[in-house]
């Protein structure tokens, strides 16, 4: 259903993965889910939902364009990739020009299929950090990102430049990149929020697998108190987020914490994004992946403050896509109903945008 | 644009680094590796040439959210009713190719032959006399080389006919 709204609504098919991987639904099957949702947007990968990937055929945009108009929706987001090892030898590996040949490609794409957006695969994802600092490893870098702004000005795509936990927005981590732009002059990219830099608890599924690993029960329950304390951002005279989690630590410990509760412990202590920030940011982000592990049955969700989060980013004036983004049933594979979920996450955010 | 851009130093979680070979199955036990039991079919079958069993079939699926070119497929192991499977064995057949192990990431396959999302992709396993027919013990480990050095392992019992 399109509207006109300044935040539109949209659905990210990585939500639909285990029901395409299992062939429950094919493309057309998740596409129907997501008008059945109620959501306008679709994102869609093309290694996973173009037979042709990396081509694109002609029969394939024709089928493409007559779903999008049957059930009124509005291509959104291509997803981009960028990996360069494709070898047994580990110092092979491609380079710059070629990482910037493909990302062509992604970006003519994403202009074929009708989207205004690729999320960019690119070395700023994770903020000040990066899952593996090794060469071969990077993707796109701000030099590459550069290169790509005037193909993108032709074919009029933006370069989605997403924040991913633990990285955050206002952590430096993406100055390169902005920078670029603004050396550049040419406004085809902007950062991009992931919901996961504003969780504040964890979802069932999640906790299972605590579980199943050796985790103890209270221990959990301990440090999921601490960590809804956190995302309640309550603040001492300092500033700082009133949490003290070497308290926490010393009660595991005294609770006979194990390797596996430490475990929990440590990954859950990280930073969660305040709604200040998020605030602050608003109105220079292009796009926004809700990403969301759980939505509880009365629409409410644990793992995040969405009314919160929500007003901050009206307050801020963001315009743009928020898309469901599910990413709970990787956990514990065969164990989530996707449609269900996606249904239930898209009836949250339309509550708090009041519609 | 006459000065490179500068580069931000972005710390590493180390996410693939110092991981093990992954050529055999208690490689893929740590808690990095995500147990997934949608990566193998119930069901695998002998290959029979002449009325002789030459081998038998396991059928795989990738892991994670995407295709993947077959040359990112970094270690395929298997260790059937206990007993390892030597990668020397193996060979895929897919979309009506058949290729040792052993040219997998290497110039013998092009890098835009993918592995599509969902597909099943045969592993045959040469042994000469295939494997008797019945239920039998199957731990698996799929290893890639894709960005996010993805990882996934499964232990089920398998029927081959």
């Amino acid at each position: 259903m399109r509207t006109n709204h300044d935040i539109k609504l949209g659905v990210s098919m990585y939500s639909y993965q285990e029901a395409f991987y299992l062939r429950h639904l094919d493309l057309e099957g998740c596409l129907t889910a997501i008008a059945g949702a109620g959501a306008e947007g679709v994102e869609i990968f093309g290694e996973a939902m173009i037979r042709d990937f990396p081509f694109v055929s002609d029969e394939f945009l024709y089928k493409w364009f007559y779903m999008m108009d049957n059930l009124q929706l509005t291509p959104v987001c291509y997803e981009h990739f960028s990996d360069r090892t494709f070898w047994r030898d580990p110092n092979r590996y491609l380079n710059d020009d070629e990482v910037f040949d493909v990302s062509v490609q992604y970006i003519k794409t994403a202009h074929k299929l009708g989207c205004k957006y690729i999320r960019l695969s690119h070395d700023g994802h994770n903020g000040m950090f990066i899952m593996n600092d090794e060469p071969a490893h990077s993707v796109v870098n701000a030099e590459i990102m550069a290169r790509l702004l005037p193909v993108c000005q032709e074919y009029d795509v933006m370069m989605a430049l997403e924040v991913h936990a633990p990285g955050h927005l206002d952590d430096g981590g993406n100055d390169d990149f902005l920078e670029a732009i603004e050396r550049t002059g040419i406004p085809y990219a902007g950062l991009m929020l992931d919901f996961s830099c504003c969780l504040r608890d964890d979802f069932p599924n999640n906790i299972k697998a605590a579980i199943s690993r050796g985790a103890n029960p209270d221990c959990i329950e301990l440090v999921r108190e601490y960590r809804r304390k956190a995302g309640a951002f309550k603040t001492t005279d300092d500033g700082e987020i009133d949490v003290d989690w070497e308290e926490m630590f010393a009660k595991l410990k005294a609770m006979g914490a194990g390797p596996a509760d430490m475990a929990y412990a440590n990954r859950a202590k990280g930073r969660i994004s305040p709604p200040k920030v998020i605030k602050e940011y608003a109105s220079r982000l292009c796009y926004i992946h809700g990403k969301t592990n759980w939505t509880n049955e009365d629409y409410t969700s644990d793992e995040m403050d969405y009314p919160l989060y929500f007003k901050a980013l009206q307050e801020g004036g963001y315009k743009g896509y928020i898309s469901t983004e599910l990413e709970g049933q990787r956990v514990l594979p065969g164990t989530v109903n996707e449609v269900e979920q996606v249904r239930r996450h898209q009836k949250l955010m339309r509550n708090c945008l009041g519609r | 644009m006459d000065t490179p851009f500068k580069t931000i130093i972005r710390k590493s979680i180390g996410m693939g680094q110092n991981d093990p070979d992954f050529d055999k199955i208690a490689d893929f036990q740590g808690p990095r590796t995500r147990f997934n039991p949608l990566i193998l079919a119930d069901y695998g079958r002998n290959i029979y040439s002449q009325g002789q069993r030459i081998g038998y079939c396991l059928d795989i699926r990738i892991c994670g959210y995407r295709g993947l070119p077959i040359n990112q497929i970094r270690a395929l192991t298997f260790e059937v009713d206990g007993v390892a499977i030597p990668e020397e064995s193996l060979s895929i057949w897919y979309e009506n190719r058949q290729h040792p192990f052993a040219d997998v990431g290497t110039d013998k396959i092009e890098i835009n032959w993918f592995w599509k999302y969902g597909d099943y992709l045969r592993v045959f396993i040469e042994i000469p006399g295939g494997i008797e027919q019945g239920i039998h013990d199957v731990k698996f480990g799929l290893a890639l080389r894709d960005h996010y050095s993805s990882t996934a392992y499964c232990a089920k019992p398998v029927t081959i006919v």
